[in-house]
């Protein structure tokens, strides 16, 4: 009892007052603004002071662990203040437990705070089961993205390489660790990265605003480590945050070269006359028309036509018929250059276009080709090849409607030369 | 074996040590006898563990399912080698009166043995809260010496 221990102040007849020693004791547990240290007229009842100290050290103790600092120590021993160093070690090892949990150990229990061990414990067991979700989701992704035919990219916001799959060792000849950090033009043909880039420009400024665009998809050659290059359709998306900031970008790149290589040959052969390799009627035509609608004037054409080839298909079969379209076709094919467009428009008729090529361009090819005529029938006397040719020159746009007809009469006209001078040859 | 019986033990036996030899000498014998069950609690209990918390775990379940204590876990600096170690239920001292003074010497020692086992360091354990000081559960701070 306290009033048991209080004894007459020092120096002082008057009883201590049991009121006022209440009142202090009931202010240090209540008041928020209780005195440190015990008020000077109560520093003489026997035992108060360090009565009084204790109920402020344990005020100062319980307001820290309910501000969460775990760190602070009590010197004081007894029930209450061994009931407060217990609550510190049960929330030190919690601490402890959380901090072990964030390290990714879930096996980490709480059995010691009633409830709150029930949502703790439940807590980490969905963690738990969330993070093994992620763990074998990650590792379907990861055994598809390494056994994928295609190549997989994970470039960051900057364009940079962050992850490469092992297809592109496979396919482009490049360990991934030559490849990491590299700007992603640099898997391209370089002349085609300007192109890439341009329309990249397009599609980041579509997606800037639009949180599921479709994928970018490009056809581009790749580079390979040998130099080389190999055809890739490559497919891009982008990757973004929880807050819709874009992180990088996902790409996909399928090596296409064997469909380029169909597709090229698909061309060939729908521009190609498939006997004689020299272009055919459609692409002539078409190139024809292109020159008609440009402006590089003049346009001049040769037509030529295989003399006798009709006698030669009768006489000795068709198959020695094709062997001197043929001869005609290198006779021309020799004449000119590759960048001439030199065709078979069907049967034994064959046309040139001269694109920029005047008169005298005309006459000098016309020149080349009776050369080659000549040479052609001293290396092989067997099929004697003799071509009539005509050639007109469209100066102006308007002339262009008519150098075809007049290029086709004007061989004509040679065709007769060429009968008649047979004719008038004696025969033997 | 009863609780009440191990203790009535034990510390009829610390009576004549201290009686016969002091304080200071008993609670050294009681310190080194602690570490000598520590060191080969250890080696039959947690001898191929490596990992820390895998050792925790391991402790924690066996000195509970043994009814030796609840190991709890404050505090962990492993480059330091400091530890701030809680023993729950403690089979010395949980449920004795206050005395004024820490009684689990024995236990001291025995962390210690477990804990120079594990990291292959000496280490000094000292008591800082036991129910014989009016405390709830027993605190140990561990530091490699």
């Amino acid at each position: 009892m306290i009033e048991d221990r209080c004894a007459p102040m020092a120096g002082s007849a008057a009883q201590p007052d049991l009121k006022r020693v209440l009142e202090v004791l009931q202010g240090a547990l209540q008041s928020a603004t209780a005195p440190e240290a015990l008020p000077e007229d109560l520093l003489g009842v026997q035992g108060l002071a360090p009565l009084y100290t204790q109920v402020i050290d344990l005020r100062r103790f319980i307001l820290g662990l309910s501000q969460g600092d775990l760190r602070q120590k009590l010197a004081h021993k007894g029930y209450l203040a061994g009931v407060l160093k217990m609550f510190q070690s049960n929330l030190s090892h919690l601490t402890w437990q959380t901090q072990m949990l964030a390290g990714g150990d879930f096996s980490q229990r709480v059995d010691f705070l009633g409830d709150f061990s029930i949502a703790f414990n439940s807590m980490v067991e969905r963690l738990r089961d969330a993070s093994r979700a992620i763990h074998e989701s990650e590792e379907r992704y990861r055994f598809l993205a390494e056994n994928s035919v295609d190549i997989i990219w994970r470039l960051d916001a900057e364009h940079h390489i962050i992850y490469a799959s092992p297809a592109d060792e496979r396919i482009r000849g490049f360990h991934y660790t030559e490849v990491l950090g590299q700007e992603v033009w640099r898997v391209m043909q370089p002349d085609f990265v300007a192109l890439m880039q341009e329309r990249c420009r397009g599609y980041l400024a579509s997606i800037a605003g639009n949180s599921d665009p479709l994928p970018l998809r490009v056809e581009v050659p790749l580079l390979c480590k040998d130099g080389g290059s190999v055809w890739a359709e490559i497919l891009s998306k982008p990757v973004r945050g929880n807050n819709g900031s874009l992180l990088g970008f996902h790409l996909v790149a399928r090596d296409i070269s064997q469909r380029k290589a169909y597709e090229e040959q698909l061309v060939f052969v729908s521009t190609h006359d498939a006997l004689t390799g020299l272009h055919n009627r459609a692409h002539f035509e078409a190139e024809f028309n292109r020159a008609a609608q440009g402006r590089a004037l003049p346009v001049s054409v040769i037509m030529a036509d295989v003399d006798g080839l009709k006698a030669v298909n009768d006489n000795l079969g068709h198959a020695a018929g094709d062997e001197m379209i043929k001869a005609a076709a290198d006779i021309l094919r020799r004449a000119f250059r590759t960048g001439d467009l030199v065709a078979r428009l069907g049967g034994d008729e064959f046309a040139v276009l001269l694109v920029g090529a005047d008169e005298h361009c005309v006459a000098q090819s016309l020149k080349r080709i009776r050369a080659e005529q000549k040479a052609c029938c001293h290396r092989d006397s067997a099929v004697p090849v003799r071509i009539s040719l005509g050639a007109a020159t469209a100066r102006t746009p308007a002339e262009l409607g008519q150098v075809l007809r007049e290029a086709d009469r004007r061989m004509y006209k040679n065709k007769s030369e060429h009968k008649i001078a047979s004719c008038a040859r004696p025969s033997s | 074996m009863r609780v009440e019986v191990y203790r009535l033990m034990q510390f009829t036996l610390r009576d004549v040590l201290e009686s016969k030899f002091g304080t200071e000498k008993a609670d050294e014998v009681f310190y080194d006898a602690g570490k000598l069950a520590g060191v080969a609690f250890y080696k039959a209990f947690f001898g191929n563990i490596k990992d820390f918390n895998e050792f925790v775990l391991a402790a924690q379940t066996t000195l509970r399912d043994l009814g030796v204590g609840v190991l709890r876990v404050e505090q962990a600096d492993l480059e330091k080698g400091a530890f701030v170690l809680a023993v729950a239920e403690d089979l010395d001292c949980s449920g004795l009166p206050e005395l004024g003074h820490g009684v689990c010497i024995y236990d001291e020692g025995f962390i210690s043995g477990l804990l120079e086992s594990y990291s292959g360091k000496p280490y000094t354990v000292k008591e800082v809260d036991c129910w014989c000081t009016g405390g709830r559960t027993c605190r140990f701070t561990a530091e490699c010496a």
